[in-house]
């Protein structure tokens, strides 16, 4: 089945080439590898924040493919199959991660110096300080955005996908998506705009 | 207006986020682990296969594919040693009520004819022959059984010696060729022969009433005998057969003394 030339490998459609790869051509399995690469790691990267966890995900991502390529059937599309399988190591990644992570000092004071509680969803200012270019300053907004309307932001402002294969990924219903990626953009606007108020002030 | 519409300058701006690309080593990363992927799975394989092939308590012990072999196996186990345990005691109990019933049996009938019996052991063990006898058996005292096959074998053993005479004569004769050897052979047959007139001057009445009842007894004890219910039985036959063989000496010894006496008489 490897026998094919590689130009005949870029003419087929993603479907195809993971039909070509369940009868086990490899040649169909690196197509894949290198129409979605790029992609991929783009999306994890926006999602995680994290370059070096964003290309080990990804790669997760592709050796899960590799390893259940039998599950695909092909009443679905190829990328929201392979999108649903990288946002659900995504989110077992950070849940782990969070494990680690502390929120509150508040349990080391007392009642009275609950001012120390961090707000959450918001910005630091050693973000916006750290941040070299606007690109940066986007990043930092959308890592500090709920979880819940980040996934859905990055599927649909940055993957580019449609509302319907982002309510199959996610298993949500299209309402939900909508609704959460409004509400997404609406606390990315406020997050912007708070950062550069104090730029047009001073 | 649609929702599309609503935050353009923010979908503007996410848009126009630069583009993350993998790096270059990532498809020669990616092969890498794949490889190493693919080899822990040959592993995993291996060994199961391994576990499969290890012998049959090792699959039973370590196999979790099925829990249930365990308790399966060990209620079987049970329920065979039960059933070999009561198999056993009924085997016990009927080779033992056998026995029972069997020296019961003999009881009777040696309590019927027990003073004929002890009257006639009396005058075997004082004839040569039953020396030699008593001597070549290793446990004579025993068994009932043995007894009662030593009565048959006298009762059946006076016919033949008649009928045997002619050709052990001519046996006899032919081992006659040392004269001291037949001298010596001579007094002791001689004595033996007053002995045996004696006793049979006395104890042919006896005898010939001693006959009848002897051949109940052996009825009664036979079946007994060739029943093949226990090992016992076995090593009863065993005895009859080395029994045989002094039956056969004792015929001959009679046969040759019965042509010496006739010798002497001449």
């Amino acid at each position: 089945m490897a026998g094919k030339p590689e130009s005949d490998y870029k003419k087929l459609t993603d479907e195809e080439l993971i039909l070509l790869f369940q009868k086990e051509d490899v040649s169909a399995f690196n197509e894949l590898v290198y129409r979605y690469k790029d992609r991929l790691v783009n999306f994890i990267f926006r999602y995680t924040g994290s370059r070096e966890e964003s290309e080990d995900l990804a790669q997760d991502t592709f050796i899960r493919l590799y390893k259940s390529k039998h599950l695909y059937v092909e009443i679905a599309k190829f990328s929201t199959w392979f999108y649903t399988i990288a946002l659900n190591l995504t989110r077992t990644f950070l849940n782990k991660r969070s494990k680690f992570k502390t929120t509150s000092i508040s349990n080391y004071y007392d009642e009275e110096e609950k001012d120390f509680d961090l707000e959450s969803g918001g910005l630091l200012p050693d973000d916006i300080a750290n941040a070299s270019n606007e690109g940066d300053i986007i990043q930092r907004a959308i890592n500090s955005l709920n979880e819940k309307f980040r996934e859905v932001i990055v599927l649909r402002d940055i993957q580019d996908l449609d509302y319907e294969e982002i309510a199959k990924i996610t298993n949500l219903p299209l309402g939900t998506v909508k609704s959460r990626i409004n509400r997404g953009r609406e606390c990315l606007k406020i997050m912007l705009e708070s950062i550069h108020k104090p730029k047009t002030k001073k | 207006m649609s929702e599309e519409e609503k935050y353009p300058e923010i979908r503007e701006k996410l848009r126009s986020l630069e583009t993350i690309k993998a790096s270059g080593d990532f498809t020669r990363n990616l092969q890498l682990r794949i490889v190493e992927e693919e080899s822990s799975r040959r592993k995993e394989h291996v060994k199961k296969y391994d576990l499969e092939k290890g012998g049959f308590l090792r699959n039973l012990f370590t196999n979790r594919q099925y829990p249930w072999l365990i308790p399966a196996i060990g209620f079987t186990a049970v329920i065979f040693f039960v059933f070999y345990i009561t198999f056993l005691s009924r085997t016990n109990l009927i080779t033992e009520s056998s026995l029972s019933s069997g020296d019961s049996k003999k009881e009777t009938v040696q309590s019927e004819n027990g003073t004929l019996h002890e009257e006639k052991k009396e005058t075997q063990d004082k004839t040569p022959e039953n020396i030699t006898e008593n001597s070549k058996k290793p446990d004579e005292g025993n068994s009932s059984v043995n007894k009662s096959s030593d009565d048959r074998e006298n009762t059946v053993s006076k016919p033949q010696t008649t009928e045997n005479k002619k050709p052990i004569v001519s046996s006899f004769d032919n081992t006659e060729k040392s004269g001291n050897e037949n001298m010596k052979m001579k007094k002791d047959v001689g004595d033996n022969l007053k002995e045996r007139e004696v006793f049979s001057k006395s104890g042919d009445e006896k005898l010939s009433a001693e006959e009848s009842p002897e051949t109940d007894a052996d009825k009664a004890t036979v079946p007994e005998m060739s029943a093949p219910e226990s090992s016992k039985d076995k090593t009863v036959t065993d005895e009859f057969k080395g029994k045989g063989l002094l039956l056969k000496l004792d015929k001959i010894n009679k046969a040759g003394l019965e042509s010496l006496r006739n010798k002497i008489n001449n």
